[in-house]
């Protein structure tokens, strides 16, 4: 009896044990929450990668004709670079219905979507703040809603405080033309300013960003887009502010239960931020680092280099504006973004099935982080090495982990990652994905450039 | 008397003749030697009417403007000229430059100054004494008065007419100057030449003018009480802008010499203008879309092919509807740095011919004042093909004959109409003619005024929908579309100046050589992979 005792009393103690470290030690992390994207004809595995401003139909620059964009050729190029919509903020249905009926056949071939603007429906060019009753967007929407590849229309860019009660109206009236037609699918585009910008169109009314970014989320939006370029000055220097900016677009984001995209800095020359333009590294950190803080989507701006760049931009620059010039052709820029979106399109079925825990930053960085960070994640232990920003996910349970070379200038970035014990991990760099079964391992990167990591 | 004519004498004599010829042809141009002459009033009652006096720069210390006359008082002081802010500019084939025609009463003038007519001055700040600048002027001469005239050169004054006396009237004395373009000089006192210089080169005609005084300052004690009033001073030059002799647009490969043309597109429901199908195409271009040539012209022709023209309602994909091609109207004379910067802006051109016909607008029976665009006659062309003329101080409208009539409804768009405009020795004229007819058909011919014409950018501007936000449309357009709507080809505009300075023009085409594909070489290397590293470090 007393040896039967003894022997059950060891077996519950040595199970207890085992759960104890089953629980404590296995780096399970449970259910979580995963904001989605309501944009037609994504599946949501796939990232939306995007572009502003779409190919041109013909125009005047100068005196010179510069040929039609609008064709089979460019939307190739463009799917080819891994872009799948365009937010085009030129054509309009109204104006130029047959030019937007060109833009979303020809698109559509190539997999490429489009937000569309229709001034019929709502118009905020030169100043005009007009946002037509319903019927106009149930014509408008019917319209449109006959290609497939039509995402939504383009509402407003960058409104200020003022705006957001007439761009509320215009997304009411949407929803409400959605519903009764059954449009379940359709979506809109909207984008908001970030806390450099105009955020109110009295100077003298000084807003906060969190107010700001709080009344946007107040319109009711699906999910929340905003654009900041922190590459400027001197070649691979960048804002101090572009961490901060993204923990706390991603922070609010996720307080509002909606998912959020960021613009990528693919323009440059000509003004914009002091003719400052990109190199690879640049971009690849600038948007790595955004995925890094939980974007769900990124979108290149510029797309197509503008009509009006033409004007002022002097012909042996125009390659440094976006990743299709005004020509149509391929730019540098263009594949730097290739080969950025290749990755991301080998990584997103991942990531867009994962919520965003926190990040991980080791030794030193371009920009501050002043928000909560981690040392460790899930089955991850630690971090060390050179310069790293790790992203930190949740995927079904599991440890996912999107490690950023976070330097501009390390060309061979080694970064070592340390798990709780030996596990298989999958790991995704530069589109080609590889096993590897150990407690440590160390991986190599090129500045700017990320890798993903699922802990199986 | 018997004349005996050998052979060789009759060589010599036609050698002779022809020689005669040769030395005398050249000086009778087919376009005459006054051909075409620019400038105009420097200075006019017009000028010096009203409350406004923007032409001109002066201190109003001393000077008082009013009703055609310039009164300076016994408060004005030397170094404050009355100065014209129109230069005065020369050229070889116009004898007189400036003519120069006022009265002058004195009233009172101290020992000493002088007073009167100053030109050749370089910049609006200068003044008479300043080199290169001519005076002819009144002075006291004991118990009367005098003129003379006198020049300025490297800072020091030669008396080209010392001071000759004369006898001033109490209602004032008229003086006439004709400046030389080769710079020599006639004066006039009263209706009679008092004085010619016939040295050439001796004064210089271009410059501002302005009238101006010499002597004590007025706290000094030099006092002038003078005015003048019938004032009318005109300068003349022939104007020879350099173009290329014959510029030619026939779009036959869709494209045009971009170096010769400038083209602006805008659009109002349509394409714009384009280059397409070998013609020049106005696709419902929108308000200020423009096809000029890029040099400014003085003497010149300018022809152009139009047919197609919409004159018809449509309805557009879209659902909105499409009506008949607004306006378009030919300017030249228009000013500007350059073409761009001259077809950019309306107010620019002064002298235009604008083709429209008129189109149903109903409005709504209903008292709200807006348009009725549902109304099945919405946009109907109604009127005939009218041509406005304006130039400065005159306008007109003329009905185009039934033939040319492009804008009437009834118009075949097949049919092709050939304009031609004509600007040549200050005569401007509108001629039309059926492609398949030989002659022209005259349908407006005007005289400018002194034969004086503009000289400037001619061109060619629709009108198209104004991005207007009314009751009509509150988002901003009128709830149609409406632009001009025509094909142009086989443009072409001739330099008719006499002995035009040209120049050589090289082919560019508008549309630019587009870029290649950028050539990419990828930095990144594949041996830093995981897969070839196998996750250890560089230490390992």
């Amino acid at each position: 009896m007393k040896r039967i005792i003894s022997f059950t009393l060891a077996l519950l103690i040595a199970l207890g044990a085992t759960m104890l470290v089953g629980c404590g030690d296995s780096g399970d992390l449970g259910e979580s929450t995963v904001y989605k994207y309501n944009f037609r004809g994504y599946d949501g595995d796939t990232m939306p990668i995007g572009g502003f401003i779409g190919p041109a139909p013909e125009y005047q620059a100068e005196g010179y004709t510069i040929s039609t964009t609008i064709t089979d050729s460019v939307y190739k190029k463009i799917a080819d670079c891994g872009v799948n919509f365009i937010i085009d903020q030129r054509n309009d249905y109204f104006e130029t219905p047959d030019v937007v009926k060109q833009m979303l056949t020809l698109s559509k071939n190539h997999g490429v979507n489009y937000f569309v603007k229709d001034t019929s429906a709502v118009n905020f060019d030169n100043n005009q703040e007009y946002v037509a009753e319903k019927e106009a967007f149930k014509t408008s929407l019917q319209k449109l809603y006959e290609y497939e590849n039509f995402l939504g229309l383009y509402v407003r860019d960058e409104p200020t405080v003022e705006l957001f009660s007439t761009v509320k109206k215009a997304i009411d009236n949407i929803k409400e033309v959605k519903q009764e037609l059954g449009y379940d699918d359709l979506s809109y585009y909207v984008n908001m300013n970030n806390q450099y910008g105009n955020l109110s169109s009295d100077k003298t009314n000084k807003v906060q960003w969190q107010s700001y970014i709080d009344g946007f989320g107040n319109m009711g939006v699906d999910y929340y887009m905003f654009d900041i370029y922190p590459v400027a000055g001197l070649e691979n220097t960048v804002g101090a502010y572009w961490f901060n900016a993204l923990g706390q677009m991603n922070d609010s984001a996720k307080s509002k239960g909606v998912p959020w995209l960021g613009y990528a800095q693919a323009g440059g020359s000509y003004g914009f931020l002091g003719n400052r333009v990109v190199n690879e590294y640049e971009l690849c950190w600038n948007v790595n680092t955004m995925l890094a803080f939980g974007a769900k989507g990124i979108a290149y701006y510029f797309l197509c280099m503008p009509p009006e760049y033409s004007l002022s931009v002097p012909e042996d620059r125009i390659n440094e504006i976006g990743l299709i010039n005004k020509y149509g052709a391929t730019t540098p820029i263009y594949y730097y973004a290739q080969k950025i979106n290749k990755n991301i399109q080998a990584m997103d079925n991942i990531l867009m099935n994962a919520s965003h825990e926190g990040v991980i930053i080791n030794g030193e960085s371009p920009c501050l982080y002043t928000g909560e960070t981690l040392t460790s994640f899930g089955k991850l232990k630690s971090v060390s090495g050179d310069s790293a920003l790790v992203g930190c996910f949740n995927y079904k349970g599991q440890t996912a982990l999107l490690v950023v070379n976070n330097s501009l200038t390390d060309h061979r970035g080694e970064i070592t990652l340390s798990f709780n014990g030996k596990h298989t991990h999958q790991v995704i760099q530069r589109a080609v994905s590889a096993e590897i079964t150990e407690s440590e391992f160390t991986l190599h990167l090129e500045a700017g450039e990320s890798a993903l990591i699922l802990v199986k | 008397m018997k004349f005996r004519t050998s052979r060789n004498s009759i060589i010599k004599w036609v050698i002779s003749l022809v020689l005669v010829f040769a030395i005398i042809l050249p000086f009778f141009s087919v376009t005459g030697v006054d051909a075409g002459r620019s400038g105009g009033n420097l200075i006019d009652d017009s000028m010096l009417t009203g409350k406004s006096f923007g032409d001109w720069e002066f201190s109003k210390t001393g000077i008082t403007v009013s009703n055609g006359s310039v009164h300076f008082d016994e408060s004005y002081s030397t170094g404050n000229p009355f100065l014209s802010l129109h230069k005065a500019n020369s050229s070889a084939e116009i004898e007189v430059a400036i003519h120069a025609e006022f009265t002058a009463k004195i009233t009172d003038m101290t020992d000493g100054q002088r007073f009167g007519f100053v030109y050749g001055i370089k910049g609006i700040t200068g003044d008479v004494g300043d080199n290169g600048t001519t005076f002819i002027y009144l002075t006291p001469n004991g118990d009367g008065y005098a003129y003379g005239i006198s020049t300025f050169k490297d800072g020091a004054e030669q008396v080209i007419l010392s001071a000759t006396p004369f006898t001033a009237k109490t209602d004032g004395n008229k003086i006439g100057v004709k400046v030389y373009s080769d710079g020599r000089i006639s004066l006039a006192l009263d209706g009679t030449i008092v004085y010619f210089l016939t040295e050439k080169d001796k004064t210089i005609a271009e410059g501002y003018v302005a009238f101006s005084s010499m002597g004590k300052k007025n706290w000094q004690g030099g006092k002038i009480d003078v005015t003048i009033f019938d004032i009318t001073v005109r300068n003349e030059y022939y104007a020879k802008p350099e173009t290329p002799l014959i510029a030619v647009a026939d779009f036959d490969s869709d494209d045009f010499n971009a170096n010769e043309w400038y083209l602006k597109s805008f659009r109002a429901g349509g394409d714009g203008i384009m280059t397409r199908g070998g013609v020049l195409e106005f696709d419902n271009a929108g308000q200020n879309s423009t096809f000029s040539p890029r040099y400014k012209y003085s003497n010149f022709e300018f022809y152009y092919d139009i047919f197609d023209v919409n004159n018809q309602v449509t309805v557009g994909s879209d659902g909105i509807k499409q009506l008949p091609s607004y306006w378009y109207r030919i300017e030249w004379g228009a000013e500007g740095t350059n073409v761009e910067g001259a077809s950019s802006t309306y107010e620019t051109a002064k002298h235009f011919i604008r083709f429209d016909a008129d189109v149903n607008m109903p409005y709504k029976k209903d008292g709200t004042g807006l348009l009725d665009t549902e109304n099945t006659d919405f946009g109907k062309r109604i009127g005939k093909t009218k041509m406005a003329f304006q130039v400065p101080g005159y306008s007109t409208s003329i009905t185009v004959p039934e033939k040319y009539a492009f804008f009437n409804a009834d118009f075949d768009t097949d049919t092709v109409v050939r304009v031609r405009l004509r600007l040549i020795d200050g005569v401007f004229s509108v001629a039309m003619k059926l492609k398949n007819e030989v002659s022209f058909v005259e349908i407006l011919r005007y005289e400018y005024p002194m034969l004086i014409q503009p000289t400037g950018y001619i061109t060619l501007r629709g009108e198209g929908n104004q991005n207007v936000k009314n009751e009509n449309n509150p988002h901003g357009y009128m709830y149609y579309h409406r632009g001009t709507d025509f094909k142009l080809d086989n443009l072409q505009i001739i330099n008719f100046d006499s002995a035009p300075k040209l120049v050589s023009v090289n082919f560019v085409s508008n549309r630019l050589t587009p870029f290649e594909d950028y050539d990419y070489r990828d930095p990144y290397t594949d041996d830093y992979l995981i897969t070839n590293t196998g996750g250890k470090s560089s230490g390992n």
